[in-house]
C-alpha cells in the first residue's frame, strides 16, 4: 500500500477514487508514565514515553485507515491527514484519514 | 515559624532545581539538535510537488516529541502573563521540540533512502493540560510533523 499526504502520487496516475478512508484511537497513558512526566515537568526536557505512546498510537490509526483502504480495494491512499486532540485529563485521541484510490504506474 | 519556612523554601528551591536542569537540558537539546541538523542532507518543503519525473519511491514519513517545560519556565510564563508580552521562556521550548519532530521525520526519510520530503504539515496539541487548564499537567506539548518522502531515480 502506498501511503503519501500530498494530493497526487508522484510518478503515478490516479485511476480511480474509492472514497475517504480513516482511522482512530483513544490511548491512555499508564501511572508509571505519569509519574515520570510529573517529575519532567519539574527538570524540563522530553518526556519520551509519552513520544513512544504516541507514535504507537497514531501508528495503530493509520493501520485503521488502511485496513478500510483495503477493503474498498484501494492500493494507496492520498492527501492523509492527522489529528490530535486530548479527550480527557491523561488520554489523547489520534485520527488519521485520507482517500482511497487506485493508481497505476506512468510508462 | 519553621512552617512558614518550609513553605517558601520549599517552592523555591524546587523553581531554582528547575532553573539548573532546565537550562542544563535545553542546552545539551541544542547542541544536539545543531549537530543532527547539520549531518542531514535531504531536500525539505511544505508545497505539494506537482509532475515530478523520475521518481523511484514514495512513502509517508513522521516523527513527533513531546516536551515539557521546566517548573522555572513555568513560573516566569505564569509571571509575565500577569502583565502580557512574549512567554520568552515557552517559545523557545516549543521551538525545540518542533524541531526535534522536524528532524525525526527527516531521519526517517534518510532511513528509507529518500533524497527529498514534500508537503510538511506540523500538527501540535497541549496534552498538559489539566482541570483548569493547568494545574498538575504543566506546559507539555506534543508536536508530530509529516511528509511525503521521495527517491528519485539515481541519473534523472
Amino acid at each position: 500500500m502506498i501511503v503519501v499526504n500530498t494530493e497526487t502520487i508522484p510518478g503515478m496516475r490516479i485511476v480511480s477514487l474509492k472514497g475517504m478512508v480513516q482511522g482512530n484511537t483513544i490511548r491512555a497513558k499508564h501511572i508509571g508514565r505519569d509519574i515520570m512526566a510529573g517529575l519532567k515537568n519539574i527538570v524540563g526536557g522530553e518526556l519520551k514515553g509519552y513520544t513512544e505512546l504516541l507514535t504507537e498510537s497514531r501508528q495503530q490509526a493509520m493501520e485503521r485507515m488502511l485496513a478500510q483502504a483495503q477493503a474498498l480495494g484501494a492500493n494507496a491512499v492520498v492527501n492523509v491527514r492527522f489529528s490530535t486532540s486530548a479527550v480527557a485529563q491523561g488520554a489523547a485521541e489520534l485520527y488519521a484519514y485520507g482517500t482511497a484510490v487506485v493508481a497505476e504506474d506512468i510508462r | 515559624m519553621i512552617g512558614l519556612v518550609i513553605w517558601i523554601v520549599g517552592p523555591v528551591s524546587l523553581i531554582v532545581l528547575a532553573l539548573i536542569t532546565g537550562s542544563i537540558i535545553e542546552h545539551q537539546h541544542l547542541n544536539s539538535l545543531r549537530e543532527r541538523e547539520a549531518r542531514l542532507r535531504i531536500g525539505v518543503t511544505n508545497l505539494e510537488p506537482g509532475d515530478l519525473a523520475g521518481v523511484e519511491m514514495r512513502a509517508i514519513v513522521g516523527g513527533q516529541a513531546v516536551i515539557a517545560a521546566d517548573r522555572f519556565k513555568v513560573w516566569l510564563g505564569n509571571l509575565v502573563s500577569i502583565f502580557g508580552g512574549e512567554l520568552k521562556t515557552l517559545t523557545s521550548v516549543m521551538a525545540r521540540a518542533r524541531r526535534e519532530a522536524i528532524l525525526r521525520m527527516l531521519q526517517q526519510a534518510e532511513d528509507l533512502g529518500a533524497d527529498q520530503v514534500w508537503n510538511v504539515r506540523l500538527d501540535t496539541s497541549n496534552i498538559g493540560k489539566g482541570e483548569e487548564g493547568r494545574g498538575r499537567g504543566g506546559v507539555m506539548a506534543e508536536i508530530y510533523a509529516y511528509g511525503t518522502a521521495i527517491r528519485l531515480r539515481k541519473g534523472n
